[in-house]
């Protein structure tokens, strides 16, 4: 078999233009699976590690009653945390954080724009909600200050230390509104913040609002993956829900699942290409090559040998490309996986809406190459076998004397 | 015994609705170390006779005995063995692997007859066919009388029963063709190798030890030449 082998990895040097044409297909094919991979999967953990970083936490609890339907951030209706779910959470694993979230009005002057109130306890908050992406230009709030998205607060024009009046509607449904001063202005990469959110501490919201509890209480474990333990554990205690980081991601993962049948349904279409090259140009040997294989077959080679000999060249010729696929596609999903793909300048304001980091790092991790290198291998090594069928059932006494 | 026998061998080839017959009962009994020429007009059965002998190809009718093997009926699985057990082929157009050099072609022949890989001995195939300092040389970079040299180190490495020659001067000027002739000649002198050669060319007529002439495929004559 390694006579073989050896005898086919030089007969694809024969006609090195018209392998290579042959394997543009193939290339192109695993390079897209390799790179559309790394993105889609990349797309997926940034979506997961921004929602767990900037929303969610790994277990995130609501009232039962809450009607997140109803209108963004409702209020009304809100309880303290029950007494046994503040035990639980006290007595189980990691930190927790309790998060209060309404519709605020935030107006300098003469101009106002809506957003997203967010109040926290922020030295709580940070054991939750890391802030090492966090770019704060003046300071954390305290008392009657506030901490304002950096596009937000360029879009209103504020600044450091201006008086800007808060405006909502508390938990009563009355209009309330504050005067406060702006501690600084945040770029966390997170364009859910930056485009939307004014931060505050969870005593000014009690003065603004007035809710008598939190909207949500968001809990940060020691691994992502305790939260499919712990979350079932803590729902329904004190009539609160549980659900998982991915359950709160679950709609942009299933927009990414989309994502990746479009690309394997086009490295479907490039591989199929590429099987067709394959197997032209197998053809195309067979038939310029028949008094070859005549003289091979006149010499004892068997019909099986034959078409071994053929199949093992498609196959070096779908593993080369497959090759140059992977370390293409590999090459360019290692430099996005290392230095990233900067999103700010196109995360707007129709965007805040999803976690998302605006610095996108593909995914790169082995299995794709190997995968890649695998799928192309397969593809020629099927695409071969009709032109070795054909080789191998020249008549010897026919194909030693052919033009 | 006879490396080879024929008996009353027929051949038909289908031809559309009809049947061409190539071989009309041709009887033969050759000799080990025998240096035939099968001669005869084009469509005589020359050809269809050596592929016959050569296992490349099944009689219609008739027994084929090769160095004591009856042939007939056999798969073509058995008769891929039995050629590169017992048959060493020279073709006109040399049939080389191009992508191989002198040497690697002759050591195919090693592995494809079931021997283990011998570079000592498909060397020493080239360098008996005088071509000891162009080992590595692929055939487009030998000439066709070298190009003919390594392909019959590449028949006889394997040390076969039976040599087969198709017409294998007539790609070759008349210099290298009697260099080649002379060269397979010697061959068969010193290795008592059975030389089976078909072709027109009057320079191998005159130096094989016997022929036949074939015509409309039947041995017409079968000649005796002492040399």
């Amino acid at each position: 078999m390694s006579f073989l082998f050896s005898l086919a990895l030089r007969n694809l040097t024969r006609n090195v233009k018209r392998s290579l044409l042959t394997s543009v297909a193939a290339i192109a094919g695993v390079a897209l699976m390799v790179l559309g991979f790394g993105m889609v999967d990349g797309l997926d953990e940034n979506v997961i590690r921004t929602g767990i970083d900037t929303q969610s936490g790994h277990v995130l609890l609501r009232p039962g009653g809450f009607d997140m339907e109803a209108i963004n951030n409702p209020i009304d209706g809100l309880e303290p945390v029950p007494a046994e779910l503040l035990a639980q959470l006290s007595a189980g694993e990691g930190d927790y954080t309790e998060r209060l979230l309404f519709d605020v009005k935030l107006i300098r002057g003469p101009d106002g724009l809506r957003a997203t109130g967010l109040a926290v306890d922020p030295e709580r908050d940070a054991k939750v909600f890391p802030r090492d992406k966090w770019t704060i230009d003046g300071a954390l709030p305290e008392g009657r200050q506030v901490l304002i998205g950096s596009r937000l607060g360029r879009i209103l024009g504020v600044a450091v230390g201006d008086e800007v009046i808060l405006q909502a509607r508390t938990s009563k449904g009355a209009q309330n509104a504050l005067s406060v001063t702006v501690s600084g202005l945040v770029t966390t990469r997170s364009p859910a913040i930056d485009n939307n959110t004014v931060l505050m501490t969870l005593v000014l919201a009690e003065e603004l609002v007035r809710a008598p509890g939190p909207s949500q209480i968001a809990l940060r474990l020691n691994h992502r993956d305790d939260a499919f333990t712990v979350a079932p554990s803590l729902n329904g205690l004190g009539g609160w829900r549980a659900s998982t980081w991915r359950d709160e991601s679950a709609d942009i993962l299933a927009l990414n699942d989309i994502r990746r049948k479009a690309i394997q349904l086009m490295v479907f279409m490039l591989m199929a290409i590429a099987a067709t090259g394959i197997a032209n140009t197998l053809i195309m040997a067979a038939y310029e090559r028949v008094r070859e294989v005549g003289a091979l077959m006149a010499m004892g080679m068997s019909p099986r040998q034959v078409q071994a000999m053929f199949v093992l060249e498609g196959a070096a010729l779908g593993f080369v490309a497959s090759l140059l696929g992977v370390l293409l596609g590999g090459a360019v999903n290692y430099y996005y996986a290392t230095v990233g793909i900067d999103f700010s300048k196109a995360a707007n304001v129709e965007a805040s809406g999803f976690a998302f980091d605006t610095m996108f790092y593909t995914n790169f991790t082995l299995g794709p190459l190997v995968g890649g290198l695998l799928f192309g291998s397969v593809v020629a090594i099927l695409a071969s076998f009709i032109p070795a069928s054909t080789a191998s059932k020249l008549n010897p006494a026919d194909a030693v004397r052919a033009d | 015994m006879p490396i080879l026998s024929l008996d009353k061998v027929v051949k038909r080839y289908p031809m559309g609705q009809t049947e061409v017959l190539a071989l009309k009962g041709v009887s033969l009994t050759v000799e080990p170390g025998e240096l035939l020429a099968f001669a005869g007009p084009s469509g005589s059965g020359k050809t269809t006779l050596l592929n016959i002998v050569g296992c490349l190809d099944q009689a219609s009718e008739g027994e084929v005995i090769l160095d004591g093997q009856r042939v007939s009926g056999l798969s073509a699985a058995d008769l891929g063995r039995l050629r590169a057990e017992k048959v060493g082929f020279v073709f006109q157009s040399f049939n080389l692997i191009p992508v191989l050099s002198a040497l690697e072609n002759v050591e195919l022949a090693l592995r494809l007859g079931g021997q283990p890989p011998d570079r000592a001995r498909a060397e020493q195939a080239l360098v008996d066919v005088g071509l000891a300092d162009q080992l590595h040389r692929r055939p487009n970079q030998l000439s066709g009388g070298q190009q003919q040299r390594v392909a019959i180190a590449r028949a006889l490495v394997k040390a076969p029963k039976l040599v087969i020659a198709d017409e294998p001067t007539a790609n070759l000027d008349s210099v290298n063709g009697a260099a080649v002739l002379d060269l397979m000649r010697k061959l068969n002198e010193e290795r008592g190798a059975t030389f089976l050669f078909s072709t027109h060319d009057n320079l191998v007529l005159s130096r094989v030890n016997r022929v036949v002439r074939l015509r409309d495929g039947e041995i017409v004559a079968d000649e005796r030449v002492s040399r």
